[in-house]
């Protein structure tokens, strides 16, 4: 009787366990599913699509050693759905460099005007770095972004450094010297900068004393020094206002 | 009558000598002649830094990015930064965050060192910046130096110094705000 009552008890507890328990069954098959959907290749390939369009252009930078080095700037047009697009295999990218991309794209557009909605865009840069900030190679990007809308070839003796601003004007950037250096150390045979920044300025701090009255009377001042970069780079520097000056110099005639 | 003994001169010429010293060391020289330990209003006011001709007092406040300073309907904008605007304001209320800014750091290290700010003008806009300059004192030493604005005025509402900006720049460059 005892162990009726027993085994009743186990089995009540048994079936209520089963009837109240929370578990979540998951099939093999449901696993092997799901994740599915997430790996399959992304279908654009780029590099062997037959309507792929590119252009290159090498923006001069400095290295942390002062050293001038060159930063590949790639511009891949494809059929698309108006995309822009980043590639991040090898460096990434602060805001400010991304905002310059998407700047580019747009001044691009309305440069040539046309409509951008049925391509892709796809940014490369290859440098000796692991990120790239900066609004500083907006112009460039502007240039290869064009010259691959185009399908036109760029002039590779020519470099320029200079931020995009959505007007199609280009904006100042710091280090013009060392970049006009960095780009004749790479090979340029013309450096173009934004407007005013063919003189190189920097500050030195004088400090004055006299004795007025009473009073130890001292004056610090910041004094700007001017420095001719073509002078002080051995290359010849041309100032632009906008990107359609800069195209003139990039972007060569087909023979 | 008439006859000065020995006794008579050396007290004359004790009397000459002792006038002497008391004159050379213990009298308070002729003005202009002794330093004082520092300066007082009516020197500081005498300084190159004090000259006030061609500017007019404002009043400082500010928004997210921009201070105002504000002499009668003109009030001349100067875009900064927020940590900049952010220090201006609390400097203004006297009110400290969770930690010292820069500015908190230089009222400390002045107010250690005896340091006081005399002045700040704004006095020249220059491609698209503006430029100010500002006085300390300390003790009978004066330095006068090229600041960013928004510096000056940090430093400044923390110590309530005046903010005088050139008149011309506010005609040129001020909004009419009234």
């Amino acid at each position: 009787m005892i162990l009726v009552f027993v085994a009743a008890v186990i089995i009540s507890y048994l079936l209520g366990g089963l009837m109240y328990s929370k578990t979540i069954y998951v099939y093999e098959e449901d696993i092997l599913n799901a994740p599915k959907m997430l790996l399959e290749p992304y279908s654009m390939d780029i590099e062997n699509n037959p309507n792929m369009t590119h252009a290159m252009v090498i923006v001069p930078a400095v290295d942390q050693d002062g050293k001038g080095v060159a930063t590949k700037l790639e511009v891949q047009v494809v059929p698309g759905s108006g995309k822009a697009l980043v590639n991040i295999d090898k460096l990434l990218f602060w805001v400010d460099t991304q905002n310059s991309m998407r700047t580019a794209r747009s001044v691009a557009e309305g440069v040539l005007d046309i409509n951008l909605s049925d391509v892709d865009i796809v940014y490369t840069i290859t440098a000796n770095a692991s990120v790239v900030e900066g609004p500083s190679a907006g112009a460039a990007l502007t240039v290869a972004t064009v010259a691959a809308l185009l399908g036109k070839d760029v002039n590779s003796s020519v470099m320029i450094t200079g931020t995009i601003n959505p007007d199609g004007t280009i904006g100042p950037i710091g280090g013009a010297l060392e970049k006009a250096i960095a780009a004749k150390a790479i090979g340029a045979e013309k450096f173009i900068v934004p407007e005013g920044q063919s003189v190189d300025v920097t500050f030195e701090q004088r400090r004055h004393c006299e004795k007025i009255g009473f009073a130890d009377y001292c004056t610090i001042e910041n004094v700007p020094l001017r420095t001719d970069i073509a002078d002080e780079a051995g290359i010849p520097i041309i100032e632009v206002v906008n990107i359609n000056e800069a195209l003139d110099y990039f972007l060569l005639e087909e023979d | 009558m008439g006859r000065i003994d020995s006794s008579s001169v050396l007290v004359l010429a004790f009397v000459f000598v002792m006038g002497a010293l008391t004159a050379t060391f213990l009298m308070p020289s002729q003005a202009g002649e002794q330093a004082p330990s520092s300066l007082t209003g009516a020197m500081i006011q005498q300084l190159p830094c004090m000259d006030t001709t061609g500017c007019t007092e404002t009043e400082v406040s500010v928004d997210k990015t921009n201070i105002y300073l504000t002499s009668g309907c003109r009030r001349l904008a100067i875009t900064t930064n927020e940590l900049q605007t952010y220090s201006i304001s609390s400097g203004k209320k006297g009110v400290r965050g969770p930690r010292p800014t820069t500015h908190d750091l230089i009222q400390d290290l002045m107010d250690i060192f005896g340091m006081e700010p005399l002045i700040v003008k704004v006095e020249t806009l220059s491609q698209g910046t503006y430029f100010a300059k500002m006085a300390f004192a300390q003790g009978t030493r004066v330095l006068d130096m090229d600041v960013r604005p928004s510096d000056a005025v940090a430093i400044a509402v923390r110590y309530n110094t005046p903010v005088w900006v050139n008149q011309t720049l506010l005609e040129e460059h001020g909004e009419l705000v009234c």
